[in-house]
């Protein structure tokens, strides 16, 4: 904070300097014109080197500590951020698109940096030395500042007359030139069907519609720039004018003095700022203080709860939702109803329905993302209310629907599995998820995925996500739509290679290609947030319900013509 | 290419603008410096009516101030719109010159150069070059024309103090110099390290989940607390440098204190002088400006000018041949078969392998073929060669005994309809988009061909049916109903030969069926090659071909293909067709 103060208090000295240096001006030119000897003068003129270097070391340290000021204020502000983002619940997520998140930290964060940079501190210099000047000019000759600043008003009037229709001009260019690049987008990224159709003509003339009505609005908003171009020539000539013409007559007849004539066109300008730039410069200020805002909105975001008991891991009867109900934050219908189900220990079991049923919902009950309205979701004997969110998901390694890797290498995307993991086993990880295509890329192991794992296709991306979840190896393994992007051979191998590696594992998997989970010991077939059958593949068929439907339609789909 | 050529061909795209551009630009700078030299003028005119006591004198120069001021005031009027007008003109053309550039570029450049690229200067390079017409250029001539100018008016007003003026404000250019360097650097640097920031702030809001689950937040949170004392340790640096910079520009004080210092010991001496000097205070500020901000102007043209590079490399970039280009096969093939593909080849460029390697094949009138294999095995190559899109490094392809050679693209496209795997629509009327390309057939054509794909009656539902304008890439449809539009399409262009590119994404159950049934109207009687996803759609295929490495390695119907029991063709229909769509 005292640099803030610090700062001020030079954007202080930037203010009283510049009046200052145009009084010592004004002196020194009515001390030559008055014949006075040229020791006087130069008296005169040494007081205004020496303002002048003190303006313009004030001028470096302002400048110098509010950007001290801003960067360790942002600094500690993001790293506070950061440790929020990093333990906010699942709800808040939830809620909140990551790219809000990201423009929030990105342009807001700008925006702030702005206020605390400059426009704070502008303001105060500004208004200052307008009040400064205005009390020099006035105190001084009241009349000649009365009349210079006179026709002020009215051609501010006239400008703010002529802005006015350029918002809607502008506003329209900016449709028609939107337009354009929609044209523009579509000739790119459509380039094939528009030649396969001999549709770049079609196109072209699109473009030049577009064009032309972009231009009409455009040269439409140049003639009104044009105008306001000359009439700021106008507002900034007139005080000139003003206070030579009447401060002339003035100083001929001896009531003034040159020199003072020429301190008043030097502040002049500072005088107009109040009328000209505040409006101005204080939207803008709402605007930065509303990114501000927005900003620091971040700080509130809800966390998740730290504490808790440490659980085990060994009962038989491993997890167990008793009687749950639950709906999302923020909407109306429940999500689950009365879910009642167990796992027990070393179990593989999967949970099968249609999309929203509730089975991905239950993977997140499970995993302490969220508490149940009513019922209990209790794993090895304890509520997940009492569990320590931490070492409740330390039992656990998931792999989710929507595969997120880290803009690192794939040995660190498997490593943030388990941060201490062996090369070794990591390795062995790679292989039992089937990731054998890493030896193939350009740096193995080593290679950067990208953002967001971009870098490779979908089904290498789940594949490393597997690698990471089997490298973690915790007791329970939660699978949700985990090798949706595999295909067929792919799947049953990592599976196979999985039961194999991991015998004694309890597995919860989604999944939508009911072969993959025929051999589960239960699958569990949901339907609009409730459980309506479960048991074996066989038992299931042979009750000939859901399950049963739907596994029929899937074998249709894929080998009914074989 | 040099800075200035660019700039050049640049300012040549003003065409038909150039007299009123030009005038624009000229008259602004020479504004610029009338402007200061009669206020100048009249000032010293005004401070020796001061010592002289002179009223006649005195409202001379008053009148002076005005006549200049009111004659500033209407010639910035004009001269400010010839410049905007002008310059807006001129974007236009540069605008229409690079997507007509783009819009002919072949699409296998395209594709090369990454068409989000291409995207980008036509829209965000174009804009800078824009800005370079209404900005940069008017500040150009300011300094060329009004900062020179200064320079000499103030060396006529007094030769010494002129000197002492440039030599002062030269002097501070030296200042300002050593620090732009270091000033760009970390004003890169904080740009870096701020993208680096917020990649991690992506991944903090996107992979939270992962970070819950698997504890991760220290681990991140450690990685990006590096990140930001990286980024506030350059942020420092750079904020120093601003100040300096800050500093500097206040310097045109210092200029103006030197001038003061000197000017009051010359009129001291001098009674006479104080005229003078009063014109010169008034006229340093310009001579102060030319080199203050000099440098900072080419930086900017810099900027500009790299902008206006890559739009002029776009713009140059070489058009699509109204001809396929010629590899010298000769273009005797028979005339029975609809289709005729002989040992064609293509590769790109850069790629050592071909991606199509020898690929023969016919068609006979009327037949459906299907292609199958795995990714990148070369189907959309072949397609892409079919339609002209690709020119093939060798080998032939014809129908009905003409040859792609011999036909002009436009021409060659004709022979047929394309339907490409996801289905692309414009944001235009749903009329225009079944249209396409064709002269305009008519309602009562279109409407039929909309039946025929079963899309009637969704577009009868649309707000303003076949006037309902699509949203950006048909955000208003659903999947399946774009791809009725895309058949619809088809159908209307009613053209010999169907390629058909299968969508691997699956449609809910009503969506499909409606496809289906359009697809089967659509092939009934035409010829028809199709990259197949459908078991059912291969098995109905007369011949089917298995495409592997740019090769055609397997070809038979579904029941020979499945009779061989090492066939791929069998491994992937056991494997449940998937493998080519991964």
């Amino acid at each position: 904070m005292w640099l803030f103060v610090a700062a001020a208090l030079c954007a202080i000295t930037v203010s009283v300097t510049t009046v200052a240096f145009a009084d010592i001006l004004g002196r020194a030119l009515s001390s030559i014109m008055r014949g006075t000897p040229f020791e006087t003068t130069w008296l005169i003129v040494r007081l205004g080197i020496l303002t002048g270097i003190v303006a313009v070391s004030a001028v470096f340290a302002r400048k110098l500590l509010s950007s001290q000021f801003s960067e360790r204020l942002q600094a500690r502000l993001r790293q506070r951020i950061a440790v929020r983002l990093t333990h906010a619940t699942a709800a808040a997520m939830h809620s909140r698109h990551s790219g809000e998140i990201v423009s929030r930290m990105s342009s807001d964060m700008v925006l702030m940096e702005q206020f605390l940079k400059n426009d704070a501190l502008q303001l105060v210099v500004q208004t200052l030395t307008a009040v400064l000047a205005a009390t020099y000019m006035l105190t001084h000759n009241w009349f000649l500042t009365l009349v210079s600043i006179a026709g002020t008003p009215v051609l501010l009037f006239v400008a703010s007359a002529l802005t006015k229709p350029l918002g809607p001009l502008s506003t329209a260019s900016q449709a028609a030139l939107g337009q354009a690049s929609v044209t523009a987008q579509e000739a790119m990224a459509g380039a094939e069907v528009v030649r396969a159709l001999n549709m770049t003509g079609v196109l072209s003339q699109r473009l030049e519609r577009s064009l032309d009505q972009w231009l009409t609005h455009s040269i439409a908003t140049g003639r009104q720039v044009a105008k306001l171009y000359s009439a700021g020539t106008a507002l900034s000539l007139t005080p000139f004018v003003v206070v030579f013409s009447v401060g002339g007559y003035m100083a001929l007849t001896g009531r003034l003095e040159f020199g003072l004539l020429i301190a008043f066109v030097q502040l002049i300008n500072y005088l107009s700022f109040p009328v000209q730039e505040m409006p101005r410069l204080l939207g803008q200020m709402k605007t930065e203080a509303a990114a501000a805002e927005r900003v620091l909105d971040l700080l509130n975001l809800p966390v998740e709860r730290l504490g808790g008991d440490l659980g085990t891991v060994d009962t038989d009867c491993l997890i167990e939702l008793a009687n749950v109900t639950f709906t999302y934050p923020g909407t109306q219908n429940a999500q689950l109803q009365d879910v009642s189900l167990q796992v027990r220990r070393g179990q593989k079991v999967a949970f099968v329905g249609g999309s929203g049923s509730g089975k991905s919902t239950v993977l997140r009950l499970i995993a302490g993302d969220y508490e149940p309205d009513t019922g209990d979701v209790i794993v090895g004997g304890m509520s997940t209310r009492s569990w320590s969110l931490n070492a409740l998901r330390r039992t656990m390694s998931i792999v989710d629907q929507d595969t997120f890797l880290f803009d690192d290498s794939i040995i660190s995307n498997v490593q943030a599995g388990r941060l201490d993991a062996h090369p070794q086993e990591i390795q062995e990880a790679l292989d039992t998820a089937e990731s054998g295509f890493v030896q193939d890329l350009p740096n193995g192991i080593d290679m950067p995925v990208g953002e967001a794992g971009g870098r490779i296709s979908g089904g290498q991306r789940q594949r490393i996500a597997l690698a990471r979840a089997f490298v973690r190896n915790a007791p329970i393994l939660i699978l949700d739509e985990a090798t949706s992007a595999l295909d067929n051979n792919l799947e049953r191998k990592v599976y196979a290679n999985m039961l194999d590696g991991y015998p004694d594992k309890t597995i919860l998997a989604v999944a939508h290609r009911l072969t993959t989970i025929r051999d589960s010991d239960v699958i569990v077939v949901f339907d609009a947030g409730r459980v309506v059958e479960h048991g074996t593949h066989e038992e299931l068929l042979a009750a000939a319900g859901q399950y049963a439907t739907l596994w029929n339609l899937q074998q249709s789909q894929e080998s009914s013509h074989e | 290419m040099s800075s200035w050529k660019t700039l050049r061909r640049l300012l040549s795209y003003t065409g038909d603008a150039k007299a009123q551009y030009a005038s624009g630009i000229a008259g602004l700078g020479l504004i610029n410096l009338g402007l200061n030299a009669f206020f100048a003028a009249a000032l010293a005119l005004f401070a020796d009516s001061l010592m002289k006591k002179d009223r006649i004198l005195l409202t001379r120069s008053v009148l002076l101030f005005i006549a200049v001021g009111v004659l500033a005031t209407i010639a910035i009027l004009f001269a400010g719109r010839a410049l905007v007008v002008g310059a807006d003109r001129t974007e236009r053309h540069v605008r229409s010159a690079a997507f007509a550039a783009a819009n002919a570029m072949p699409v296998s450049d395209l594709e090369r150069l990454n068409p989000g690229d291409v995207l980008s200067r036509i829209n965000n390079d174009v804009a800078e070059v824009g800005k370079m017409y209404r900005q940069t250029m008017q500040l150009f001539s300011n300094l060329a024309v009004g900062g020179v100018g200064s320079v000499i008016v103030v060396l006529a007003i007094d030769w010494r103090t002129g000197l002492l003026i440039v030599a002062v404000s030269s002097l501070m250019l030296l200042l300002t110099l050593p620090i732009l360097g270091p000033l760009r650097r970390h004003a890169t640097g904080v740009q870096e390290k701020k993208a680096e920031l917020l990649g991690d702030i992506g991944q903090m809001a996107r992979g939270n989940s992962v970070i819950r689950s698997y504890g991760l937040s220290e681990w991140i949170s450690g990685k990006f607390l590096g990140h930001s004392l990286a980024q506030r340790r350059e942020a420092l640096r750079l904020g120093s440098y601003e100040a300096a910079r800050a500093a500097t520009d206040n310097m045109s004080d210092i200029v103006f204190i030197a001038l003061i210092a000197y000017g009051a010991y010359r009129a001291t001496l001098d009674h006479s002088f104080l005229p003078r000097l009063a014109a010169l205070t008034q006229m340093t500020n310009e001579v102060t400006m030319l080199f203050t901000q000099l440098s900072g102007l080419l930086g900017d043209l810099q900027v500009k000018l790299a902008a206006g590079t890559r739009v002029l490399q776009l713009i140059d970039a070489p058009s699509e041949p109204d001809f396929v280009g010629m590899p010298g096969v000769p273009a005797q093939t028979p005339v029975d078969p609809s289709l005729h593909v002989g040992d064609l080849a293509f590769g790109y460029a850069s790629n050592a392998e071909d991606t199509v390697r020898g690929i023969s094949f016919s068609v006979h009138k009327g037949q459906t073929v299907a292609f199958v294999g795995p990714s990148g095995g070369g189907k959309s190559t072949l397609f892409k060669l079919l339609l002209g899109l690709y020119a093939p490094t060798r080998g032939m392809i014809a129908i009905e005994g003409s040859s792609i050679y011999n036909e002009r693209l436009v021409d060659w496209r004709r022979h047929f309809a394309y339907v490409p795997q996801n289905a692309f629509v414009f944001s235009d009327t749903v009329y225009a988009n079944i249209v396409g390309g064709m002269p305009d057939p008519g309602l009562q054509e279109v409407e039929r061909a909309a039946r025929a794909a079963n899309a009637h009656d969704f577009i009868m539902q649309l707000p303003d049916g076949y006037q309902t304008v699509l949203e950006e890439s048909g955000r208003n449809l659903s999947g399946g109903e774009k791809q009725r539009i895309a058949i619809a399409r088809a159908i209307l262009q009613n053209a010999p030969v169907l390629l058909l590119d299968e969508a691997t994404s699956a449609l809910d159950a009503e969506n499909e069926q409606q496809v289906q049934e359009a697809l089967e109207r659509l092939m009934k009687g035409r010829t028809t090659l199709v990259i197949a996803h459908r078991l059912s759609t291969i098995q109905n295929a007369d011949t089917i071909y298995y495409l592997e490495d740019g090769c055609l390695v397997e070809q038979g119907t579904h029941q020979d293909l499945m009779a061989q029991p090492q066939s791929r063709y069998r491994s992937l229909v056991e494997a449940g067709l998937r493998t080519q769509t991964v």
